[in-house]
């Protein structure tokens, strides 16, 4: 039994996928932990594997074996079903291509996951998240009706509305100025401190790595370093 | 939970436009089978009772004898209306003239449709059918009513006391106007109309009289089906039951052609409607990808997304239906508002209301349109990974093409049953639909292969749109073979409704003869000739007439043939009673028009021997094939006759038809009457009155105002497709704007990269124009090619009338589908080439 302490444990996780003429390793033993609270980034060149490993840790996809354990679930042992409705428990996104629904406003997007997860007060919540990324005076926008920063303003408020126990941002910057990555960041572990959220994100950005209390560095689908300790590596 | 989410999602994407088009397609499928279904029944109906008239009843029951009280109290506790005619030949005297007349002693309200006018005053010179007043049922006991030519004929006035058999009679009124007056030329007798109940005191009917009994009913279509079912097994060989379809017509026939019409019209839409919803639902789907993926992310369960789309797709079905419903209904009230408009007086008062068969099938396409061409995208959809939303590329696996395949097939196919009711007709169509888009996908991708292999060069709008189309060969050729159906099918009815009413009007030219001369001897043929003349009256060909029997083929009796038969085919029985007793014979050197010889070969007008050619239907029945002797008994005299030739004969052709004619060897020295017939003007109707005092053993056979009710009903037939076509057009319009739309976010990819690269709005806008130049020429093309391969079948094999080509639609339609095409299709990219490179990425993330 993993101690109540780590919220998210990888035990020799490995990924690999059929391709045309044979297998190809995408993941290769993968072990770490995360403990509750703290702020992790994945980070690596493109197609190091960053991406693959946090749609497994999300319960996205599923490993070709290893383990891993969210809150003490065995997520490796669930299936597609079961993972969903782990999800919908404790995860929250967001992504690099912000992914707000064309058709709904900006409150209405950050409404939805709630409004799914059956939540009370969702509309109140809502509104409140709005107003805590600065967008209270543009709910009634259309995601095309907002800048990118913006949109990824909604995403974050999205993202938190139903206070997910860990959250996962897939190069949440990416798609940013500078400038507008910096105050997307600020607002992202502003936000993380006070629902004590576990934040893991994937990001190239060194400056935002900087920002997480635990950087994994990633290569050719292998861990190559954990920092800044390595008592977290079983 | 979840349906709040999934209403306000439906709401939103409905206000912005993103579901127009699924629900316009599901609109227009819903609306044209509505309005097509419900016109074509109601018109058929309206048709039907307005062609009734021909009959003077919707169906009637002839019988050599009369029917047992008890077959006719069934009609009557159906609610059918009754009445009924016994028709007998006698002579009529009056001082010490007499002639042979044909009468009809009539009972009840007879006629049950039509009308039969009858003038109490002396006629004038104007035209016979516009005097009198309409009239039912029969003449007081003791009086007659007669046909014009009897008054002249028997130089007597009304009020004259005449006498039939041993009983006498008043004349009391005028025949104007008999409804259900004969084609029959060979009938030459003139009318009389007396009570049935005086037909015993005339004492003329005697064992063995030759009498014909006819039982007249009308009612609804259900009643009507329901009583011939009741009596259908007490029939015998010697009764028959006709409705206006079984009729030796031409109206039977624009009515058999323009249902066969409107039931191709509406399949081929069915079918085009249903790739419509198909080809939308696909496009909804691959945009609700995203959204998919995302509700899985955020840990929403399968089902529930299930639920969300049900919700969505029921919602659209339902507005689709009752918008469809509404649009059908409006079109179906504005067809039927501009027929009457145009032809005020042809319908009849009461138009039958909308069946509630038309409304259920056309929710039922609703239903099966929306759910099962859905279901195939849908089911992707459900698949989409979730791992999309970090890996965007990804998308869900294709579904088995046998099954998708399998599914739209089977969708199509119910649908064609549902509204045809024929499991044959529809394998056809279906098999014939998918033949026809495997071929012209087919085509349409070697033509694209062919185009290959030119430099590409960046800066030539021609070779970045040949690049573009050659880049989505395998979209681009199902979006031609999509237009290019869509053109053949437009084509297709357009063509089609064009042939059929030019056929109709040939049928029934204008000047087109309109009265018939019978019993015309030959010392009268000139001075007959010179007195029309003088009223600048061209005649047509004059028939001999000789009166004969067929006693033996090939040295058999003819009794032993006959007694064979026991179908009751009119074809057939007509035949038979030919055979039976005399017919009509004639003679001619030259083969009379629309007489196409089957087998066999027309003689030579020099042959000496004796030959005969014979009517098709009776050569069958009576098993008779060429070089057959038959013996014709001729007054006293027997003559034998080879037979060179078998005829198809056009009995809708308002002209003197014969089952046998001979040669000039045969019949020329036979002494003979002659038909001929002639067209009368308005102001001609002197000449009537002229002739029959001057050869009162002549018979004038009018035909006018029969003709003019032809021309009212093909008029209103023809009024009818051109609707028709018309929802057509709309429907494949709207196919077109969806096949265009299929290729936009693609389209908007490849713009955004060229853009980028510095390729000038010019040049992009250049470059698409000719991409959808090339396209719309290319459906062209091929439309028109299967369009005349599909007409030369459907009028060859379907509709049986002759095929030319059309070499000026090669040019229009190529011409005009490349204009249409590309001006949609820069419409419909003319946002994109606005935009500038940023705004164009930042629209596709």
């Amino acid at each position: 039994m993993a101690p109540q302490k780590d919220i998210i444990i990888v035990n020799n996780l490995n990924k690999q996928v059929e391709v045309n003429n044979g297998t190809l390793t995408i993941l290769k033993s993968i072990s770490f932990r995360v403990k509750r609270g703290e702020t992790v980034a994945i980070v690596g060149a493109s197609g190091s594997g960053k991406s693959t490993l946090l749609g497994l840790l999300a319960g996205l996809d599923s490993p070709s074996s290893g383990e891993i354990f969210i809150d003490n679930a065995p997520l490796h042992q669930l299936d597609e079903e079961e993972r969903t409705s782990l999800r919908a428990q404790k995860v929250g996104f967001i992504f690099q291509s912000f992914l707000l629904l064309p058709a709904l406003t900006a409150l209405e997007n950050i409404l939805l996951p709630a409004q799914l997860a059956g939540l009370t007060n969702a509309e109140q919540k809502a509104t409140q998240l709005l107003e805590q990324v600065g967008l209270s005076d543009r709910g009634d926008h259309y995601p095309n009706q907002l800048s990118g920063g913006e949109q990824q303003r909604v995403a974050i408020a999205r993202a938190f509305i139903t206070q997910p126990a860990i959250l996962f941002a897939d190069e949440p910057t990416g798609n940013l100025d500078s400038a507008n990555g910096d105050k997307i960041a600020q607002l992202m572990f502003a936000l993380n401190k006070q629902h004590q959220t576990t934040l893991i994100l994937v990001t190239h950005d060194q400056k935002l790595a900087a920002h997480c209390q635990q950087r994994l560095t990633m290569e050719a689908g292998q861990l190559t370093s954990v920092s800044p300790e390595l008592s977290n590596v079983v | 939970m979840w349906f709040k989410p999934a209403t306000t999602m439906l709401i939103r994407q409905l206000k912005r436009g993103e579901l127009t088009i699924f629900l316009l397609a599901t609109m227009l499928a819903v609306g044209s089978v509505f309005s097509l279904s419900g016109f074509g029944e109601r018109l058929n109906v309206a048709l039907v009772q307005k062609s009734s008239d021909f009959l003077a009843a919707d169906r009637i029951l002839s019988s050599a004898h009369p029917l047992p009280p008890s077959l006719l109290n069934q009609a009557k506790q159906l609610e059918l209306s009754q009445a009924s005619y016994l028709t007998f030949n006698s002579v009529m005297f009056y001082q010490d003239e007499m002639v042979l007349t044909n009468s009809k002693a009539i009972t009840g309200s007879y006629p049950l449709r039509g009308e039969l006018k009858v003038s109490n005053q002396p006629l004038t010179n104007q035209a016979t059918d516009s005097q009198g007043v309409a009239t039912f049922g029969p003449p007081q006991r003791g009086e007659v009513w007669v046909a014009p030519e009897l008054l002249i004929k028997l130089k007597m006035q009304l009020g004259a006391i005449v006498a039939i058999g041993e009983a006498e009679f008043t004349v009391s009124g005028i025949i104007t106007f008999e409804p259900d007056a004969s084609f029959n030329l060979f009938n030459l007798a003139p009318r009389v109309l007396l009570n049935f109940e005086d037909v015993a005191a005339t004492k003329i009917i005697q064992p063995g009289s030759r009498l014909n009994y006819n039982y007249l009913f009308s009612g609804s279509e259900q009643q009507l089906q329901q009583f011939y079912q009741t009596i259908k097994p007490q029939l015998q060989s010697n009764q028959n039951w006709q409705d206006i379809n079984g009729e030796r017509s031409p109206v039977a026939g624009a009515l058999e052609r323009a249902n066969k019409f409107l039931l191709l019209a509406s399949l081929l839409g069915i079918i085009l409607g249903a790739t419509a919803i198909h080809s939308t639902a696909y496009r909804y789907s691959e945009r609700q990808l995203d959204t998919v993926a995302l509700l899985k992310t955020f840990g929403t369960g399968s089902r529930t997304i299930k639920k969300i789309f049900m919700l969505q797709l029921a919602i659209i079905t339902t507005l689709g239906i009752v918008s469809g419903l509404g649009a059908g209904y409006a079109l179906q009230e504005t067809a039927f508002a501009l027929v009457n408009h145009y032809l005020p007086q042809s319908m009849p008062d009461n138009l039958p209301s909308i069946s509630i068969y038309s409304i259920l099938i056309s929710i039922a396409t609703g239903i099966v349109c929306t759910t099962m061409f859905s279901l195939s995208p849908m089911l992707r959809l459900f698949n989409v990974p979730v791992m999309r939303v970090i890996k965007r590329d990804l998308a869900p696996s294709a579904l088995n093409r046998w099954f998708s395949g399998g599914i739209f097939g089977l969708a199509i196919f119910t649908l064609l049953l549902l509204y045809s009711r024929s499991i044959s007709l529809s394998l056809i169509t279906l098999s014939v639909a998918a033949l026809v888009s495997i071929l012209l996908t087919g085509l349409a991708a070697l033509v694209i292969k062919l185009s290959s292999g030119s430099r590409f060069t960046a800066t030539s709008p021609w070779h970045l749109a040949i690049a573009s189309l050659q880049q989505r060969a395998l979209q681009s050729s199902v979006q031609i073979a999509s237009i290019a159906t869509a053109l053949m099918l437009m084509l297709i009815i357009l063509l089609l409704r064009n042939e059929l009413i030019d056929e109709w009007q040939q049928q029934i030219p204008s000047g087109s003869a309109n009265h018939f001369l019978a019993n015309v001897t030959p010392e009268q043929v000139k001075p007959i000739e010179q007195l029309m003349a003088q009223y600048d009256i061209t005649t047509s060909d004059l028939y001999p007439i000789i009166r004969g029997r067929v006693s033996a083929i090939n040295d058999q009796e003819i009794g032993q043939y006959d007694s064979e038969s026991s179908d009751k085919n009119t074809d057939n029985r007509s035949g038979r009673q030919g055979f039976g007793r005399e017919l009509s014979l004639t003679w001619r050197d030259s083969l009379p028009s629309k007489n196409p010889l089957i087998e066999g070969q027309w003689w030579q007008a020099q042959d000496t021997e004796h030959l005969v050619s014979i009517e098709a239907g009776v050569a069958k029945r009576l098993a008779i094939k060429l070089n057959d002797q038959l013996e014709i008994l001729i007054g006293q005299q027997t003559i034998s006759a080879r037979v060179t030739s078998i005829r198809d004969v056009n009995w809708r052709s308002m002209a003197p038809n014969f089952f046998l004619i001979l040669n000039r060897a045969a019949l020329g020295d036979m002494p003979s009457t002659y038909i001929s017939s002639f067209h009368l003007g308005q102001d001609q109707h002197p000449l009537l009155t002229r002739l029959l005092q001057d050869y009162p053993t002549v018979s004038i056979i009018k035909v006018n105002r029969i003709i003019k009710k032809l021309r009212q009903i093909i008029d209103q037939v023809s009024l009818a497709l051109t609707y028709i076509m018309l929802l057509v057009i709309c429907d494949r319009t709207l196919v077109l704007l969806v096949q265009v739309q299929v290729s936009y976010q693609q389209r908007h990819q490849d713009l955004v990269i060229l853009r980028t690269l510095g390729a000038s709005k010019k040049l992009l806008k250049r470059a698409i124009a000719i991409e959808f130049l090339i396209i719309g020429a290319l459906a062209g093309i091929i439309a028109t090619l299967t369009t005349e391969v599909a007409l030369w079948l459907i009028q060859t094999y379907v509709i049986k009338m002759p095929w030319s080509p059309h070499p000026l639609l090669w040019l229009f339609t190529t011409l005009g589908a490349s204009l249409v095409v590309a001006l949609v299709g820069t419409k419909a990219c003319h946002q994109l080439t606005k935009l500038s490179p940023s705004e164009l990425i930042r629209n596709l993330s």
